[in-house]
This record gives structure tokens, sequence and C-alpha cells, in this order.
């Protein structure tokens, strides 16, 4: 296993544990949720395989999954997050392309651009999940109120983490 | 057939997708089952201890508000006694016999704002656990055993919207229905009461006699608002959970002594 990889999987541990222990009780008016290992699954570096990012999309959601007793659904949010990514690289390229190797963080890709592309596909992941959660389109509004405010506070925690841990321009 | 394996190459990813994303649903519906894949969840040893080791942290910074709570369910209980034994010296045959008895755990996890809420608690088969059994907290009902590991077993707790529990009112009606609505979790609603009941705020909802989960008469909530729309044929009821989910750190599991038996006569007549 080489230097990048043993990385990514402490870093995978670390958000895992953060979230499962700590912001799985940190529940904002009983309604906004902070799913920071969106983060996690956000700054995989731009040439992942779409194939490889679904399954680790897939492993990832099992895991949080698992501690918090609802199989299946985070699963499924974070494998349509890695299948849109790409999409939104598409979308989004700046002009002359990513840089080769780069990672899409804020430190990499400026603020504006890293809270353009994190929003829309945290807004996406969180629409999947409390659907899928509900079990369908009834409780519409308070789900809806539910999604919103969890978009914002993940983003948030999201960002804060990114300039907290991210050393120089780069890294990470 | 080339052509074939080229379409199955050019969507390749899109395959993965719907396949990754029914492998996902398969798990949500799997998951709703009773009795199946105990692997996957917080009955789990590595996960169970984990969270047990968590909580066992944050249980110091509760600990005055958990004494508190059993000194006040201590105190409650020793009047009760003493009434008892007062009704015990009257007449001196008894001739109820308990059929129940209670094993102590501990919450180790508890969701509160999920729409299916689960508690994970530090019992399992080892202390005699069975799924289905009845879990109650100090004040009152908490909810039902749904998976049992060796060590550690979830609990589907009231706070879950397809949960329906049978009430009834005290000293008012002997049977309605108790269901959360999703919204927050100190509320839930009493559903299909007739509208010719004379119901007040403040009467307590407790377990009906008409289960073999609970014992009879285990509170549930009370009464905090009251509505009957004009052109409404039941009650639009809310109560007030009795106990508070949030703050909820033991509990005991309800082992009915007669329910092998209530199962296996279920079970005839439904065959």
């Amino acid at each position: 296993m080489n230097k990048d990889s043993a990385l990514k999987l402490i870093t995978f541990f670390g958000y895992l544990l953060f979230q499962v222990l700590l912001f799985n009780k940190m529940v904002l008016l009983g309604k906004g949720f902070a799913f920071i290992y969106v983060g996690f699954l956000l700054t995989f570096q731009f040439e992942l395989g779409i194939i490889a990012a679904m399954l680790i999309g897939f492993a990832t959601g099992i895991s949080v999954d698992i501690f918090s007793n609802t199989l299946g659904v985070h699963a499924s949010a974070s494998v349509l997050l890695m299948y849109l990514r790409p999409i939104l690289f598409k979308m989004f390229t700046p002009h002359g392309g990513y840089p080769a190797g780069a990672k899409p963080t804020p430190t990499v890709m400026g603020f504006s651009w890293f809270s353009t592309y994190s929003l829309i596909l945290i807004f996406l992941h969180h629409f999947w999940l409390f659907i899928v959660e509900a079990g369908g389109f009834h409780l519409f509004l308070f789900t809806i109120q539910k999604i919103i405010l969890s978009t914002f506070f993940t983003f948030s925690t999201i960002i804060i983490i990114q300039y907290l841990f991210s050393k120089k321009a780069g890294s990470r | 057939m080339r052509s074939f394996l080229l379409f199955l190459h050019k969507y390749r990813a899109f395959l993965v997708f719907i396949l990754l994303e029914t492998a996902a649903f398969f798990l949500v519906v799997q998951n709703s089952n009773y009795n199946r894949a105990t692997f996957f969840n917080s009955t789990n040893y590595v996960v169970g201890s984990l969270l047990e080791t968590s909580s066992n942290i944050e249980n110091y910074f509760s600990l005055t508000r958990t004494n508190q709570q059993l000194s006040n369910e201590n105190a409650r209980l020793r009047a009760k006694y003493l009434a008892l034994l007062a009704k015990l010296e009257e007449n001196d045959k008894v001739d109820t016999i308990s059929n129940f008895a209670f094993i102590n755990s501990k919450i180790v996890n508890n969701n509160v704002f999920l729409l299916n809420n689960t508690l994970t608690i530090n019992s399992g088969s080892n202390q005699g656990l069975k799924p289905g059994m009845g879990v109650i907290g100090n004040n009152g009902i908490v909810g039902k055993v749904k998976r049992v590991g060796t060590n550690y077993s979830t609990v589907v707790s009231v706070l879950d919207v397809d949960v329906k529990i049978s009430a009834e009112i005290k000293n008012k009606i002997n049977l309605c229905t108790v269901q959360w609505d999703g919204k927050s979790p100190e509320y839930a609603k009493v559903l299909y009461v007739p509208r010719h009941y004379n119901l007040a705020v403040g009467d307590t909802v407790v377990t009906s006699g008409f289960n073999a989960i609970y014992p009879i008469g285990i509170p549930i909530g009370i009464i905090s608002k009251l509505t009957l729309p004009e052109d409404a044929s039941f009650f639009d009821i809310q109560i007030k959970l009795i106990n508070d989910f949030t703050s909820l750190s033991l509990v005991e599991v309800v082992l009915n002594k007669d329910l092998p038996q209530i199962d296996s006569l279920t079970q005839t007549v439904q065959e």
C-alpha cells in the first residue's frame, strides 16, 4: 500500500469516528444533520475512475449505516453522489482544465468553485437520503425542511474541516 | 453479440450505478424486517462496544440527572409498594402472580431525530433477550426489541412512524392506538378515538391489556392537546410522551413468562 492510500484510509476512519460518535448526536432544531463523511467523498482526486468511486461511496455509506442502524440509506445516497461527481466536474471545468493529480478542495480550486460544486452535490445527496429514509414523498414539507437545513449544516462543517486540516495548497 | 458487449462497455458506469443502488435498496427493505441480517447493525460486537465506550464517557456528564430520575422512580415505587402492602393486609388471599420479569440494560446508542428511530442496549441473547420483547424506561414504555446479538440488541423506539401501540386512556377508553407522527421526539398521537367520548387535557394514556409485549398499565404519555374538528369522526389527540427520549440512559427489558404460550396459541389460530 502506498503512502497516499494509507493516508486516505486513516482519513476514512477519522471521518467515520467523528461522524458516528460526535456528529450523529448533533442535530440542529431536530432537523439539521451534519453528514461530514460527505466531505471525504467530495475531495477524492479528479482522476478517480467512476466505478472505483461508486464502490468507495457504497463502502463509506454502509459503514455509516451500520452505526446508525439505517442499513442502505447512506449507501444509496453516497453511490448517487459518486455517480454525479464527474458530471459536475465536466460542467465546471475551469480554463485550461484541471491540474494533474489535484483534488477538488477549496484550497486548490478556490472557495467559490468548491462551494458551488459541493453545495449542489450535498443538496442532491441529502435530497436522496431523506426521501429514501421517509420511504417516499409523504411528509414532504417536513422532509424538505430537513434537507435544506442539513445541506447548510453539512456544507459549513465540511468547509471548516477543509480549512482546518489542509496544510498547504495541493496537499490532502 | 459484439454490439451487446460494446453496449455494456459504453454504459458500464450507469450499469454499476444501477447495480449498487439495487443492492442498497435491497438492504433498506431487508432492514425493516425482523430477525434478519444480525451482522450489519449495532448488535455487532465491534460496533456495539465502540458505541458503548462512547456512551460510557457521555454518561459521566449526565450522572446527576440519571440519579435524580432513579430516586424519583424509587419514591414512586415505594408509595405504590406501601399501598399494595396495605391492600394485602385487608384480604390475605392474593390470586394474581406476576408473569413478568425485568432485565436491566444500559442504552449505548440512541436516535431520536430519524423517522425510524432505534436504540442499542447492552444486553443480548446471553442475558435471555428475544426479538419482540417490550422495553420500558424509568417512566414508561420505550420500545420493542428488534434484533438480538450475543451482548447487544437493537430496540425499535416508540419514535418510529411505523410502530403502533395498543393503548388505553385511563378510566375512560379501554382500547385505542398510539402512533408517532415523525415530528418532535416529545409528542405522539392517539388514533381512532370516536367523538362521543368525554376526554380532557391531562388524561393519562397507558398500555392496554390487549398485547403480550408490555404489562398492562405502563404509562405512555399525557394528553397535551385535544381537538375535535366539526366534520371528523375521530378526535385529534396529541400526547406528551412520558419518557424524555433524548435523556434516557437506563431501561428494563420485559420478560413475559406467558409469551411462548401466547405466541404458539396465536400461531395455531392463524394456521
